[in-house]
């Protein structure tokens, strides 16, 4: 098997062009127990990551908390990172998914709470179309959430869906049928328009 | 009553569609980094500092590791095409190292795990191609760049020397040209 492997220019480029980057899966073959090669993969998708959880959650602050959580849950996982046989990007997700629906998760149990203590007041609707669509998304099961991220917020296939989440294509497809029919009656009974 | 059910499904659908669309156009505009994880991963670098860092240094961000007890013991370079050139290691892995394009060629460098730099170069000249492979080891070993007929010099080199490799492959008669010698201790 082929392994891509970095270079550094013996002689200044007379073109200017950059040296092919590394590819992930190289550097992440090496990066176990490496701070500072590590650091590249964080350089390199720590945004990507962060937007990620920007659009899963809609909160910058809380994106930006689970960001750095992921990374450093990779950093500590980084030696079964090639056993997973996926993308390092894909892995990534899948570590922030995780993350985020541990997040999902205690959000829908205190809301539960709070509702039980005090009703919600339904004549609040939400005051924008980003809010009225967050407020609905954190009603769904984290697995919901999950699949409408991937699939309408990131623009991943379900292809690529099934391979981040480790699941069979076919079982993607049904679980996001169903969450894009809870997610529209969300919509409707959170308020704002239909 | 169907058609006025089914128009509100639509409509349902064509607005949680425009909602989805507008929320995937959201970008990322917070910082470009976590000082949590940078101070954590800072933390364990410095714990190292102690460790040899040529490698490090170098930034070569995949090492040929597996290298036989930390020498170039049947370390390989062959292929040396276009801007590529695979190294085989002792163990049969193999690595791709892009070369960078100079003015007649191309070149690049490749460092081990025990600090050995590998400097290719390659140039090329009216059909008569040229490939040096420069090894500097600082632990000694023995190395062999295989060519496509199979021929494969080899150099020795002792801890600290520095070893050159160089072939000629002339397109025109189909002659090559192999030698390898060693600096002799010139480090």
């Amino acid at each position: 098997m082929t392994q891509a492997a970095c270079s550094i220019p013996t002689t200044p480029d007379p073109g200017g062009q950059p040296l092919a980057p590394c590819p992930d899966a190289a550097l992440a073959a090496r990066a176990a127990g490496d701070p500072e090669l590590f650091a590249t993969l964080y350089r390199r998708h720590f945004e990507p990551v962060a937007g990620y959880l920007l659009r899963r959650t809609g909160n910058q602050a809380l994106a930006e908390d689970l960001a750095a959580d992921t990374f450093l849950a990779a950093w500590k996982a980084l030696p079964t990172y090639q056993d997973s046989g996926i993308p390092f990007r894909a892995w990534l997700l899948r570590i922030a998914t995780n993350r985020a629906n541990a997040v999902a998760r205690r959000e829908r149990v205190r809301r539960r709470v709070l509702a039980f203590l005090a009703p919600p007041d339904h004549h609040n609707p939400p005051a924008d179309d980003t809010e009225h669509l967050y407020t609905a998304l954190a009603r769904l099961s984290a697995e919901h959430q999950t699949v409408i991220s991937l699939v309408h917020l990131e623009g991943l296939s379900l292809e690529q869906t099934a391979r981040t989440l480790g699941l069979a294509e076919g079982t993607v497809k049904s679980r996001l049928h169903r969450a894009r029919e809870a997610l529209k009656h969300e919509l409707a009974r959170t308020g704002g328009r239909p | 009553m169907n058609h006025d059910m089914h128009t509100t499904t639509d409509a349902a659908d064509t607005r949680m569609n425009e909602l989805l669309a507008r929320a995937r156009r959201r970008a990322w505009t917070g910082p470009d980094h976590a000082p949590r994880v940078e101070e954590h991963l800072k933390g364990i670098t410095m714990k190292e500092q102690s460790k040899p860092t040529l490698t490090r240094n170098a930034m070569i961000l995949i090492g040929v590791g597996v290298v036989a007890t930390g020498s170039l013991a049947a370390a390989v370079t062959r292929s040396v095409l276009g801007h590529h050139a695979t190294i085989v290691a002792g163990d049969g892995q193999q690595y791709d190292v892009e070369l960078s394009e100079t003015a007649d060629g191309a070149s690049g460098s490749f460092v081990t795990d025990d600090g050995a730099v590998y400097d290719i170069d390659m140039t090329e000249q009216g059909g008569q191609k040229n490939v040096t492979v420069d090894i500097n080891s600082p632990t000694g070993g023995t190395s062999t760049v295989i060519l496509d007929n199979g021929a494969s010099p080899r150099i020795t080199t002792l801890p600290g020397q520095t070893a050159r490799i160089e072939i000629t492959e002339n397109k025109a008669d189909g002659q090559k040209r192999n030698d390898a010698e060693s600096d002799g201790g010139d480090n």
